[in-house]
């Protein structure tokens, strides 16, 4: 009974401790139910010491102790008040009984000790020694063992004795007295006696029930219940059927590794899916910025990393393809995945395009996005059972096993890639294969259609050929073929809504196998006829409602970034019959910001989105479709020297470093063309000879200038969006600059577009100026300014800001500009 | 049981936890039970019945004086077929004199289908004692599911008498005849044939006029009838509790020295008022007569349910409208100065009774005696602990 508030003075009011008047027999009910309890807990403890150890020695003595002192010192230690002296007295009694028999006691105990440690050594990987037991037979030691687990029963029968029939009874200290006995084997993972466990589990959750205070018939029924219970649980979930959750297993795994609980929570946005790529809500994106991934890699070119792949289109979504598809796939592809295909081609059907490939290290980090999704290369070489807490998925992409916290940091290795790979087919390594087994059989190959690179092929080994490899090839050729037509089967489909669109689109842009010897080719047209027709913004906004995703952005919008462009290529190309998939990831440059450890950081604004084709002789490999929107992936030594001249250019500077980069860059791009001429001026030939090289060089310059002016474009473009806002917003500027120096009048006048028509007033000539005013310029060149100097990256909307100033300063030149300055801006400094 | 419930979610945690961290089945054997356990606890009261019933009585017959033990027996009713049910109950003390409360929680274990448990407490001061049974509970064997249970007679009155001091003081009574007045004596007869005070046997020179004819002739022997006495005013004792609240030896001091002096008045057959302000519902400002030591009891009654009142103006306003009052004998603590000229602005002498629980005088009573005294009443302070001795030779 507890009285929670007695004795207060509160107010002059006291309220003395309530007084619950018991029946007569409420007494010797407590002294049963307390000795019950004791001796349950002290035959379940001892039990599962005793069988968890495997002892041998005789249980007697300590269950006949266990059951002695249950009933003796409950009853005992129910005198109320002389409960301490009497426990004082027995603490005594049991001291000097201990030193009586300290020998049968220390011989006892070494050989409780030596049964533990033999237990823990033959579980664990801990050598430990075991005590000398003095050369004793068999028999003594099992007696002095046995006096010894009574021994020590007597004492915790004690304990519980006194905790169950204090004043406040302690249940928790009582649990916490049992708990040892129990654990002691688990700890090294072996289970006592069902039985004795059983028993304890009933003490505790007696005790849990304040069981010690139990009267009447509910001190039979409970436990009853209780036992009744747990014998229900063993017989309803049998041992032997027993699995365990992998959710839980996922759970235990991660934290003992440590894992970051927040992993469980990461997900979403691009590169983030691990099932299912929402097309329908993706609109304007906003990036943090933050590391979401950090990789080390040897490998020396762009590595694109796959984290989903999206099979079905649906209008509105990727998703995997369905389970059911898979069975329809032979499983005659024994060990062999298909995102291990590229490394195996090169091991078991080698070309010599094969021998520049290297095998490189990867380590990938997760730090930000999904840890539920593994970044694989394409080269992947590790096999399945290479890679510890990764699956396979089917013929996509690598999964963590740990369905709750991922798997943060992995390493595998990849193969590099081969220029050639977009042309290798399968009939090709079969020929390759046949020229090294010099088979004689070169001559009869070429008869045969299908050669290097042809789209679509389709090809089968013929038996013949096949029979001249070598056992492994053979298999693996059948293996391929299997999964080649698996791939047409499943790989080609679009929705029927839209068929009539994508051919449409391919029909009247001549998009077809037919027009196009090599898959690879048409690939390429495919992926530039979708980049000349749209424009990449990160807020293309979303696609309205009831509309098809693809079909709104090819028809109407016209706006996207990656996943706009994958998609769109993902059906055009599937549409045209060159198998494609959907992929998002991660491309990782090696010239990607790095920290002082060497790891590669990839911000969020780094998932990318793809498109992976089929090939034949290789596998899926990634193709880009959205186009070089970051300067860091495709380096090249134009931008190595734009880098370099854009570190020292400043406000002031940049028309000046424009204009002799210029002249360099005519010079450059006609290089051939000049050299042409001096060769031609020193001939001194006939008239017709020397009209024929005049024309001759008027249209190289002609088309030098023509080449000029697209490579300033291209590089422009390249500038703009370079990955370095500092940089873009420099170029931008400079751009703008080169072009306000051009609309100067000849007296030296400010154009009037650019300072002095605040809405749009008419310049002298009579041209509608399209806006800008000194103010503007001032903005300008504030913005130019902090990029140039200032330690803050410059922002999204300060480039937004002036890319649109560029837009309208190209536009008023377009327009203004006449006569020989405007062939000089257009085709020398290729500035419209 | 919050608690309990908090130390099972403990419970069931590490459970959990040794279900995660060792993938042996017997983990998942030990969290299944441990899980199990509340519902089979729950099944088992429910079968076992939940049906709870409790009444309370005192075992004190009457009144109790402060610092005597109150006995009170809580008898608890139901069906439990298996025992063992867990009861928690839990009661509130409130003084209503005093504005104080305290309350209680009692857990324990019927091991039967009835159970008696014995509450015993004390007042140290005096007032009205209400007990009642806030909360009557059956809790599983788990004490996680509740279930509530009935009560009976669960609300009791316990008066604690004030301590009745001697008075060493002198009162006269200077109840005028007033032939106007509707209020006649209890005591004295008197010649107003309005009222009758008494008949009796007829004795030489009683009028004739005053004849009871009619019980004359029943009892074949002249009966007379005794006419009432008007009376005129009445003493006012005033208890004013304002400015008492949280200051309970205060408040029993001022108590008990409005109730002595009432006493003194009643055993010395002086007829008085007494007045105080009491809350509730129905609360305002109570006047009782006091004839005789009946009346004394019934005010008393009264005055132990004293409260402190909206404000002082309230009390001071009904005490100044009482009608027929000759001196108005006002008990109080912290009386402001402007409540004391409020008080002794009026026609009718009063005489206050400042009881303060500090010897030495502050500011503000200082201000308030001068200002009586000013407006011609009497001033006696008095302290608690000490009314005897402070109000010795009061002259009334």
């Amino acid at each position: 009974m507890k009285n929670r508030g007695r004795k207060r003075n509160s107010g002059g009011i006291r309220i003395e401790k309530p007084r619950v008047q018991t029946a007569g027999n409420a007494f010797a009910s407590r002294l049963i139910s307390c000795a019950f309890l004791s001796a349950l807990g002290g035959f379940g403890a001892f039990g599962c010491f005793y069988s968890g150890f495997s002892f041998s020695f005789s249980m007697l003595p300590a269950a006949v102790v266990i059951i002695a002192a249950s009933l003796f010192l409950t009853a005992l230690f129910s005198a109320g008040r002389y409960r301490l002296p009497c426990a004082a007295v027995l603490a005594a009694v049991f001291a000097w009984a201990g030193y009586l028999l300290r020998t049968e006691l220390g011989i006892g105990f070494r050989c409780l000790a030596n049964g533990i440690i033999r237990v823990y050594t033959e579980h664990s990987s801990f050598d430990m020694v075991q005590m000398a037991d003095g050369a004793l037979t068999e028999a003594a030691m099992n007696r002095a063992a046995a006096l010894t687990a009574a021994y020590v029963m007597a004492i915790v029968v004690f304990l519980l004795v006194l905790f169950l029939t204090a004043k406040k009874r302690r249940y928790f200290l009582s649990i916490i007295i049992t708990i040892p006995f129990f654990a002691a084997s688990l700890v090294v993972g072996v289970v006592p006696d069902y039985g004795w466990i059983l028993a304890l589990i009933l003490f505790w959750a007696m005790l849990v029930c304040d069981g010690g205070a139990l009267r009447g018939a509910a001190l039979a029924v409970l436990p009853a219940a209780f036992a009744a219970i747990l014998l229900a649980i063993g017989l309803l979930f049998p041992r032997d059927s027993y699995e365990r959750p992998d959710l839980i297993e996922d759970l235990r795994v991660g934290l003992l590794n440590g894992s970051d609980l927040t992993g469980m929570f990461r997900g979403g946005g691009i590169a983030g899916s691990a099932n299912r790529v929402d097309l329908a809500s993706s609109g304007n994106l906003n990036f943090s910025g933050d590391t979401v991934l950090m990789v080390r890699t040897a490998k020396t070119q762009v590595d694109y990393l796959k984290g989903f792949v999206g099979s079905v289109y649906t209008g509105t979504s990727w998703e995997p393809l369905s389970e059911d598809a898979y069975t329809t796939l032979s499983s005659g592809s024994g060990d062999w995945r298909v995102q291990n295909y590229p490394y195996l081609f090169s091991q078991i059907m080698p070309t010599s395009d094969d021998y520049e490939l290297y095998a490189y290290d990867l380590t990938v980090r997760n730090v930000g996005t999904n840890p539920r999704c593994i970044y694989v290369p394409y080269g992947l070489i590790n096999l399945p059972e290479e890679l510890s807490q990764i699956s396979f998925v089917n013929d996509t992409v690598l999964r963590s096993d740990n369905s709750l916290f991922g798997t943060q940091e992995y390493r595998m290795q990849g193969l590099s890639s081969s220029p050639s790979y977009p042309y290798m087919t399968l009939y090709y390594r079969v020929w390759m294969q046949l020229l090294r087994n010099e088979s004689g059989f070169s001559a009869y190959m070429y008869g045969i259609p299908g050669t290097n690179g042809e789209a679509g092929t389709g090809w089968e080994v013929p038996q013949e050929i096949l029979s001249l490899l070598s056992e492994e090839q053979q298999e693996f050729i059948r293996t391929v073929e299997a999964y080649e037509d698996f791939v047409y089967q499943n790989y080609l489909q679009v929705p029927e809504n839209l068929t009539e669109f994508l051919n449409g689109y391919l029909g009247a842009h001549g998009l077809t196998l037919e027009n196009y010897r090599y898959q690879a080719a048409l690939v390429d047209a495919v992926v530039e006829q979708i980049q000349s027709e749209n424009t990449y913004t990160l807020s293309p906004g979303v696609t309205p409602e009831g509309r098809d995703f693809v079909e709104y952005f090819l028809s109407e919008n016209h706006q996207g970034y990656c996943r706009h462009f994958a998609s769109a290529a993902a059906l055009l190309l599937r549409a045209a019959g060159v198998p494609a998939r959907y992929v998002e990831g991660y491309a990782v440059s090696p010239n990607g910001e790095k920290d002082e450890n060497g790891w590669i950081l990839l911000p969020d604004s780094s998932a990318h989105a793809w498109v992976e084709v089929y090939i034949s002789g290789v596998g899926w490999q990634p193709v880009e479709t959205t186009g070089s929107v970051r300067d860091d992936l495709f380096p090249d030594e134009e931008a190595a020297d734009e880098e370099t001249e854009a570190e020292t250019e400043t406000a002031g500077e940049t028309a000046a470093a424009e204009s002799t980069a210029g002249s360099g860059a005519e010079t450059e791009s006609s290089g051939e063309e000049t050299g042409e001429e001096t060769v031609s001026i020193s001939l001194r030939t006939s008239l017709r000879g020397l009209l024929a090289i005049l024309g001759a060089a008027v249209c190289l310059s002609g088309a030098g200038l023509w080449l000029n002016r697209r490579v300033r474009i291209r590089r422009r473009r390249k500038q703009f969006a370079r990955k370095n806002r500092n940089q873009a917003v420099l170029a931008v500027y400079s751009y703008m600059a080169e072009l306000r120096g051009l609309m100067e009048e000849p007296d030296g006048t400010e154009a009037p577009d650019a300072t002095e028509a605040p809405g749009g007033t008419e310049a002298p000539d009579g041209t509608e100026t399209p806006g800008g005013t000194e103010e503007e310029w001032k903005r300008f060149e504030e913005i130019a300014l902090k990029a140039r100097f200032s330690r803050h990256p410059s922002t999204r909307e300060e480039l937004r800001v002036l890319l649109a100033g560029a837009g309208r300063y190209r536009r008023a030149a377009e327009q203004q500009l006449k006569g020989m300055k405007k062939l000089y801006a257009r085709y020398v400094r290729g500035l419209f | 049981m919050a608690v309990k419930r908090l130390e099972y979610i403990l419970i069931l945690l590490g459970v959990f936890a040794f279900f995660l961290f060792f993938t042996d089945y017997l983990s998942f054997y030990v969290l299944l039970f441990f899980i199990l356990v509340p519902v089979i606890s729950l099944i088992l009261t429910l079968i076992s019945g939940i049906r709870l019933e409790v009444s309370a009585e005192c075992q004190n017959p009457g009144t109790v004086r402060k610092g005597e033990t109150i006995f009170l027996r809580f008898r608890f009713r139901g069906a439990f077929r298996l025992g063992g049910a867990r009861v928690r109950m839990k009661i509130r003390v409130r003084n209503e004199l005093l504005q104080t409360e305290k309350r209680d929680t009692l857990m324990f274990m019927m091991g039967k289908p009835g159970q008696t448990v014995s509450y015993a407490l004390s007042s140290d001061y005096c007032g009205q004692l209400e007990i009642e049974i806030l909360q009557v509970r059956l809790y599983d064997y788990l004490w996680i599911f509740g279930f509530s249970g009935t009560c009976g007679q669960n609300k009791l009155s316990v008066p604690v008498m004030p301590d009745i001091r001697p008075l060493d003081i002198l009162a006269e009574e200077r109840q005028a005849e007033d032939w106007e007045s509707d209020e006649y004596s209890k005591v004295k007869p008197g010649d107003d044939p309005a009222e009758i005070f008494d008949i009796r046997a007829y004795r030489a020179g009683d009028r004739i006029s005053r004849i009871h004819w009619k019980l004359s002739s029943k009892r074949n022997e002249l009966m007379i009838k005794e006419g009432g006495l008007p009376v005129g005013s009445r003493m006012l004792v005033v208890l004013d509790m304002t400015g008492t609240a949280g200051k309970a030896r205060l408040a029993d001091g001022l108590l008990e020295a409005a109730a002595s002096l009432s006493w003194y008045l009643a055993e010395n057959g002086i007829p008085h008022r007494t007045g105080c302000w009491q809350g509730g519902e129905k609360g305002g400002f109570f006047l009782e007569e006091v004839d005789g030591n009946e009346d004394f009891y019934r005010s008393l009654w009264g005055m132990l349910r004293a409260c402190g009142g909206h404000d002082r103006k309230a009390v001071l306003q009904g005490c100044l409208e009482a009608k027929n009052i000759s001196r108005i004998l006002y008990f109080a603590a912290e009386l402001s100065p402007e409540e004391t000229e409020i008080l002794c602005g009026g026609q009718v002498p009063v005489q206050i009774f400042a009881l303060r629980g500090e010897a030495r005088e502050t500011e503000a009573e200082r201000k308030s005696r001068e200002t009586a005294e000013r407006l011609g009443a009497r001033w006696r302070d008095l302290t608690a602990g000490r009314i005897t001795e402070d109000m010795a030779g009061l002259e009334i």
